[in-house]
């Protein structure tokens, strides 16, 4: 059996046209933590949400998708493959914590579930708490389950957000950016809970900052105008990287 | 790609002019206690000066070294570069302990005058050499010149194993050359021996300094 859960193939993501990832050939073992970095505009943000087809819902533009993304030795867009299903086992976690606002706390953990058909009182409570201990807000929240989503502070909010995702038992976790929003503390239990996380989950994650990619990711990749500039185990990356294109960005030479 | 001027790169080109005016500092050290030596003279005072204004340079290089990376968390040839100076730095720092050690010899012994001083003399052009050819690599970033510096340390190994040799080959009596061989082997390691245990003395200083912030200077 491969240890590889995903991988893209040549792939290429376009808006009306336009090329904003560029034939990217990537793989991602199971249980790793994979940090995205690159430059703003570079197309981070793009790639990861042609992995869980997110890319064709974006609004008010043309955008497509050319080449593969390999969930489990199977291209998530073959035809005889449903979306929605791909979305639940690869779930997304946002830039700005988004738990929905007008839902309690226990309704934001549970929400997937119930989209899922699940009505089973017991069951959804019983998944709550686990959700919530795993991102280790249980503690926090237990008492207050019934207040709003956005009654709790950003950090809490973003876990929140990780309960939401994990509630559903995704099998890969997409992170955009999820600490950028946060303070140090906030950051370093995200951190902590990504590293506990991979033991269940391969975990994809876009970083702006190169100190959280060298603290959580087994592996970082360089992108650059859409291209992959360079992958590899983390500690080399950022110790010794092959390309000088990579040295400058994460010396801080660019600009 | 527009290359900038970085904060780290006033703190890299500081660590630079630091380890190279160490360097110097060094390297006319050595040459010092190498001439008093074969001149008979015992520079031991001043060579201890020496050695602990170089010693104080290698505590300023350490501090900004690691002021730089707490503040920039530096990655790739940054990175290295630091690492690197730390490791020049202490290196540069034992040469001046070293240089020290050789006037302890003739303060020890006294001038030694009708000693053949010609290896110590071969050995130590050949090292000062040395010292300068690394540090011009360090100054250039040549990262072909160990090829050749490694070359230039054969010799200095090939004129310490013929003395030795000859040491054995300068007579035919027995009773001489084991002499020789117990004082000159008794010297060496009781010398080695009494600087590891100066440096355990280091180790704990540095593990009282962990807990008490109290900085010790090398000796
Ligand atoms: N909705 C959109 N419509 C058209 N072009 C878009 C859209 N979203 C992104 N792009 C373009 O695609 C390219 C990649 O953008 P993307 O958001 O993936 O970058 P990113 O690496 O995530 O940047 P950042 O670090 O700023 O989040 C950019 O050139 C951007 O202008
Ligand atoms: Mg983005």
């Amino acid at each position: 059996m491969s240890n590889i859960k995903l991988k893209t193939e040549s792939l290429n993501a376009m808006f009306n046209g336009q090329k904003a990832v560029d034939d990217v050939n990537l793989e991602f073992p199971k249980n790793t933590i994979t940090a995205l970095i690159g430059p703003s505009g570079c197309g981070k943000s793009t790639l990861i949400r042609t992995m869980n087809r997110m890319h064709e819902l974006t609004p008010a533009t043309d955008a497509t998708v050319e080449g593969k993304v390999v969930l489990d030795n199977k291209n998530i867009y073959d035809s005889d493959v449903d979306p929605t299903l791909i979305r639940r086992r690869v779930g997304m976690v946002f830039q700005k914590p988004n738990p929905f606002p007008t839902m309690s706390i226990f309704d934001n953990v549970v929400a997937g579930l119930k989209l899922n058909g699940l009505r089973d009182k017991t069951k959804l409570r019983e998944i709550c708490e686990s959700s919530l201990k795993g991102v280790a807000l249980w503690d926090e929240v237990k008492e207050d389950l019934d207040k709003s989503g956005t009654s709790i502070s950003g950090g809490q909010q973003q876990r929140l957000c990780i309960a939401r995702t994990i509630a559903v038992q995704p099998e890969v976790i997409l992170l955009d950016e999820p600490c950028s929003a946060l303070d140090p503390i906030s950051t370093s239990k995200i951190e902590q809970l990504l590293t506990e996380l991979k033991k269940q989950y391969t975990i994809i994650i876009v970083t702006h900052n190169m100190q959280q990619a060298a603290r959580v990711a087994d592996t970082t990749a360089f992108m650059y105008l859409g291209k992959l500039i360079e992958v590899g185990k983390t500690q080399k990356l950022f110790e010794n990287p092959k390309e000088e294109m990579t040295e400058n960005y994460i010396t801080g030479k660019f600009g | 790609m527009i290359k900038m001027k970085r904060l780290l790169d006033v703190g890299i080109k500081k660590l630079e002019e630091s380890i190279l005016e160490m360097g110097s500092l060094a390297s006319e050290s050595v040459e010092f206690s190498i001439d008093s030596y074969l001149q008979g003279q015992d520079s031991s005072k001043e060579a201890l000066k020496k050695s602990k204004a170089i010693n104080s340079l290698n505590d300023d290089i350490n501090e900004l070294a690691f002021e730089l990376i707490a503040r920039y968390q530096p990655v790739a040839s940054d990175l290295r570069f630091i690492k690197s100076c730390f490791e020049i730095a202490y290196t540069l720092s034992r040469f001046g302990r070293y240089a020290y050690d050789i006037t302890l010899v003739t303060h020890e012994f006294g001038k030694l005058k009708k000693c053949d001083k010609s290896a110590v003399e071969k050995a130590g052009k050949q090292t000062i050499k040395m010292i300068n050819a690394s540090l011009t690599a360090f100054k250039k970033r040549d990262a072909k010149a160990n090829i050749n510096i490694h070359n230039m340390d054969k010799k200095v190994d090939e004129i310490y194993k013929t003395f030795i040799a000859e040491i054995r080959a300068s007579t035919k009596d027995e009773d001489i050359i084991i002499t020789r061989g117990c004082s000159v082997s008794a010297s060496l390691i009781l010398r080695y021996v009494e600087r590891i245990a100066d440096h355990a003395t280091y180790i704990a200083e540095s593990v009282s300094y962990i807990k008490t912030a109290k900085k010790y200077r090398r000796r």
